[in-house]
């Protein structure tokens, strides 16, 4: 029954990711100003804000709402609003008509904000897997199956992200002021993850070199990039996976973070971070608690799942194989 | 402990590493520096370190390029040539070696203006009459005579032997000597103001420092009824102007010239500090030291707690939850895990401060154990499940061992993916500290470190960013050790490593 509740537990989380997922990707059709429909003077507009941008552009709900004429009609999207666009409820008002959780200090929609942070966080963890994975796959891949030169530099890399917090890295490129903020933010986690996605497919590369398999491809002359394309870099996938899924977590927690302490985005993409950072000029909980359970519910999901997942590629401590059961 | 030692040996060259990059980085923003940094030394001209190649110097600024660059502008006349008699009068008795013997060389409409632009060095070393100084003529003749007599104590040897003199006793001649070479015997002047330990110092650094204000023109002078802290003030306020200042009074010629093209540059002159135990002063005119002094302990202390009690905290739950695993107390505590691992710290923080009737330091040291320990505890509840299932954990509880004894049999095994997590998790928490001071409002580093992003404060950041690769490195050795003392194969991989290594 409890190894039950186990799989219930990862069934769930992978289901909250998807609808994660789900919403970052659709936040246009759950949360905008413009209608999803719009029939103006007889001409039928589909997501007017993407196909028609002058008609609807810079306008908010209510304005396009007045627009209307006796005979045009309109489909809207669930919340008139996005987030980006000042409520006329003013500042830090209570959940209600519009706005079902309120404003922010700042007069912003939370809800909205809430919606449209789902996109910044999961697409800001995106880049960072790009990143990841781009580069720490192939210098693993490589410093594992034998070149001494990676093998070195990886040592070194691994020596250089373990001592230097990322806080700090960050720090540094923000202050710099080169690159936009999101664009650092990225570039510095994204580094940093490499490094680690690198160090587990080496550990796991000169693992699999001794395995019998591949030496016997070795033995039958297949070069060794073949070697490593086609016998080791798929087989040591499965805990890059499970990295990958902390790593997601980590990023959407580490974006709240720095956003929480001003260091993060401040290009004004809607975020969690930001709306918890009004936590000290006075914001009350229906501000603080939207955001605080996005994160919770997205980042728990990822450990979940990862836990899951890590369990999956150990068969032996699968629950039914545990000999500790009935404990 | 070869292996420890080596750890040791690679931070030194990670430390470069890492201040290389930060400072390449943050000279590539090249934020504007508000002057409040250089308030207090404005009577030095425009030599700022800003301007500065990076960190190479292909042609490193000294007396002597400084000097024909003087005599260049000079003859070139007009506003060049009021910039050119400036900097002549700044260099001083420095410059006249490489001014004075090629003057019979130069054109002599130009000779005599550069005998004439002189004239407020020689005022300085009360060497001539005002006639001698200011008429063109007698100014050319007397700058020749001066270099024919005195050419020979312009010399390393009699500066090091007027000042000792001076410093041992300062009589009317002996400052006299001092004077006549001006700012050639700077560089022995501030080197033998030395450190000021009691009042007997005082009197030394008291002259010292009268002679370089004089030759340099400055006002950093001790006043007589100076305490010994007073005086070691300003001492250390000489040599600071020195190392970013005095290569423009020292020529560089050979091995010397070698090593100002890397030390005349931005990042030389910045590494020379820090090796000094100078990091610099802040935007706001602070000693970065000062403030990290202040403001450090704060941080160590919410770090430090996180570090013992979070760990001692979450390897007992994750110990209590591997030990009773798919019950009830498993899954409600690992969901509790999980959630504390997932919240992030800022709502944690935030949903302890309503708990009034405690300090915010309290709060905030309960805060770093919550975040910590729910990490901890699942990294340990991993361990310790993979430990249970060896085989001899496994012979231990079909013997019918208790649960207490199997935990402490297995602890060994079990903590070890703990420890090695211990090294990198640093960085993770300093990142829930700041949060945790910000929200709480303690002044901690996290509050100075924001700001200086936002006004791009190099000398803050670049120290941060030492100090932590240092605490992290210290923090990674700890976790190494320990590691090793826990597993005898650790011992024998890195034992192994060495041989294969060597």
């Amino acid at each position: 029954m409890t190894s039950t509740l186990r799989t219930t537990a990862v069934r769930i989380s992978a289901l909250t990711l998807a609808m994660t997922i789900l919403v970052a990707v659709f936040a246009d059709l759950l949360a905008s100003t413009a209608p999803l429909v719009l029939s103006h003077r007889g001409r039928v507009m589909v997501l007017p804000a993407l196909t028609e941008p002058d008609a609807v552009a810079g306008r908010t709900a209510s304005e396009v709402a007045a627009s209307l004429g006796s005979s045009d009609w309109a489909i809207w999207a669930p919340l008139r609003t996005d987030g980006r666009t000042l409520s006329s409820a003013g500042p830090s008002s209570p959940p209600g008509r519009g706005h079902p959780l309120g404003t922010d200090v700042h007069g912003y929609d939370v809800l909205g904000q809430c919606l449209y942070g789902t996109r910044t966080a999961l697409g800001l963890a995106a880049a960072v897997l790009a990143i990841a994975l781009g580069l720490g796959v192939p210098l693993g891949a490589l410093a594992g199956s034998g070149s001494r030169g990676f093998d070195f530099l990886l040592t070194r890399a691994v020596e250089l992200t373990g001592l230097l917090p990322t806080v700090i890295a960050l720090a540094v490129v923000q202050a710099a002021g080169l690159l936009p903020s999101t664009v650092g933010f990225v570039l510095v986690l994204g580094v940093h993850h490499a490094v680690r996605v690198a160090r587990l497919l080496r550990g796991e590369s000169l693992r699999l070199l001794s395995e019998p398999y591949v030496m016997a491809a070795r033995a039958l002359g297949a070069r060794p990039w073949r070697v490593v394309l086609t016998h080791i870099v798929p087989h040591a996938l499965s805990p890059v996976l499970v990295t990958a899924a902390f790593s997601i977590a980590s990023v959407v927690a580490l974006e709240a973070a720095y956003s929480f302490l001003g260091l993060g985005n401040a290009t004004g993409l809607p975020s969690w971070g930001r709306l918890l950072g009004q936590a000290h000029t006075g914001a009350g909980a229906t501000v603080l608690l939207p955001p605080a359970l996005c994160v919770l519910v997205t980042t728990a999901g990822l450990l979940l799942l990862a836990d899951g997942l890590d369990d999956a590629g150990t068969p032996r401590r699968r629950p039914a194989a545990t000999g500790l059961r009935r404990h | 402990m070869r292996h420890a030692l080596r750890r040791i040996l690679w931070v030194v060259p990670t430390m470069f590493a890492v201040s290389i990059l930060a400072f390449w980085i943050l000279a590539q923003g090249a934020p504007a520096q508000p002057a409040s940094a250089a308030a207090q030394t404005t009577w030095k001209a425009a030599p700022d370190v800003e301007r500065l190649p990076l960190f190479f110097n292909s042609d490193p600024r000294n007396v002597r390029s400084l000097a024909e660059q003087a005599v260049r502008s000079i003859a070139a006349g007009g506003t060049q040539a009021n910039a050119g008699q400036a900097l002549l009068v700044r260099l001083g008795g420095a410059a006249l070696p490489h001014v004075l013997p090629h003057l019979d060389s130069l054109d002599p409409a130009v000779r005599s203006r550069v005998a004439v632009s002189l004239a407020p060095v020689g005022r300085r070393m009360r060497v001539a009459s005002e006639r001698e100084l200011t008429n063109p003529q007698a100014a050319v003749l007397f700058w020749q005579r001066f270099w024919e007599d005195r050419a020979i104590d312009f010399s390393p040897a009699v500066v090091k032997r007027s000042v000792s003199r001076v410093a041992r006793r300062a009589t009317a001649s002996r400052r006299e000597d001092i004077m006549h070479l001006d700012t050639y015997a700077l560089s022995g002047l501030v080197e033998a103001m030395g450190r000021v330990r009691g009042p007997l110092d005082i009197p030394r650094a008291r002259h010292l420092a009268d002679l370089a204000a004089h030759v340099s023109g400055s006002n950093w002078r001790i006043p007589a009824n100076a305490t010994p802290e007073q005086a070691q003030q300003t001492v250390s306020q000489w040599q600071r102007w020195w190392r970013s200042e005095g290569s423009q009074f020292l020529p560089f010629d050979g091995p010397r010239r070698l090593s100002a093209m890397v030390l005349e540059t931005a990042y030389g002159k910045w590494a020379l500090e820090v090796a000094q135990g100078d990091l610099g002063v802040g935007l706001a005119g602070r000693p970065v030291l000062d403030v990290l002094r202040e403001r450090a302990p704060t941080t160590l202390w919410l770090i430090g707690s996180a570090l013992l009690g979070g760990y001692l905290i979450g390897l007992a739950l994750g110990l209590w939850q591997a030990l009773t695993p798919w019950g009830q107390v498993d899954a409600w505590t690992s969901l509790l895990a999980t959630v504390l691992a997932a919240l992030p710290t800022a709502v944690v923080a935030v949903l302890l401060r309503p708990t009034a009737a405690m300090t915010t330091a309290t709060a905030g040291v309960l805060t770093m154990l919550a975040v910590a320990a729910g990490l901890v505890s699942r990294y340990q509840r991993a361990g310790a499940r993979g430990a249970l299932e060896q085989e001899y954990a496994r012979l231990l509880s079909a013997q019918g061992a208790s649960r207490a004894r199997i935990a402490v049999r297995t602890l060994r095994n079990s903590s070890s993916a703990m420890v090695s997590h211990l090294g990198t998790h640093l960085p993770g928490l300093l990142t829930a500290a700041f949060v945790v001071e910000k929200v709480y409002g303690m002044a901690g580093l996290g509050a100075v470190t924001i700001q200086a992003v936002t006004e791009g404060d190099v000398a803050w950041l670049m120290a941060l960013a030492l100090c932590t690769v240092i605490a992290a490195a210290l923090v990674q050795l700890f976790s190494d050790a320990l590691l090793s003392a826990l597993d005898p194969r650790v011992r024998a991989v890195s034992a192994a490593g060495q041989e294969e290594r060597s």
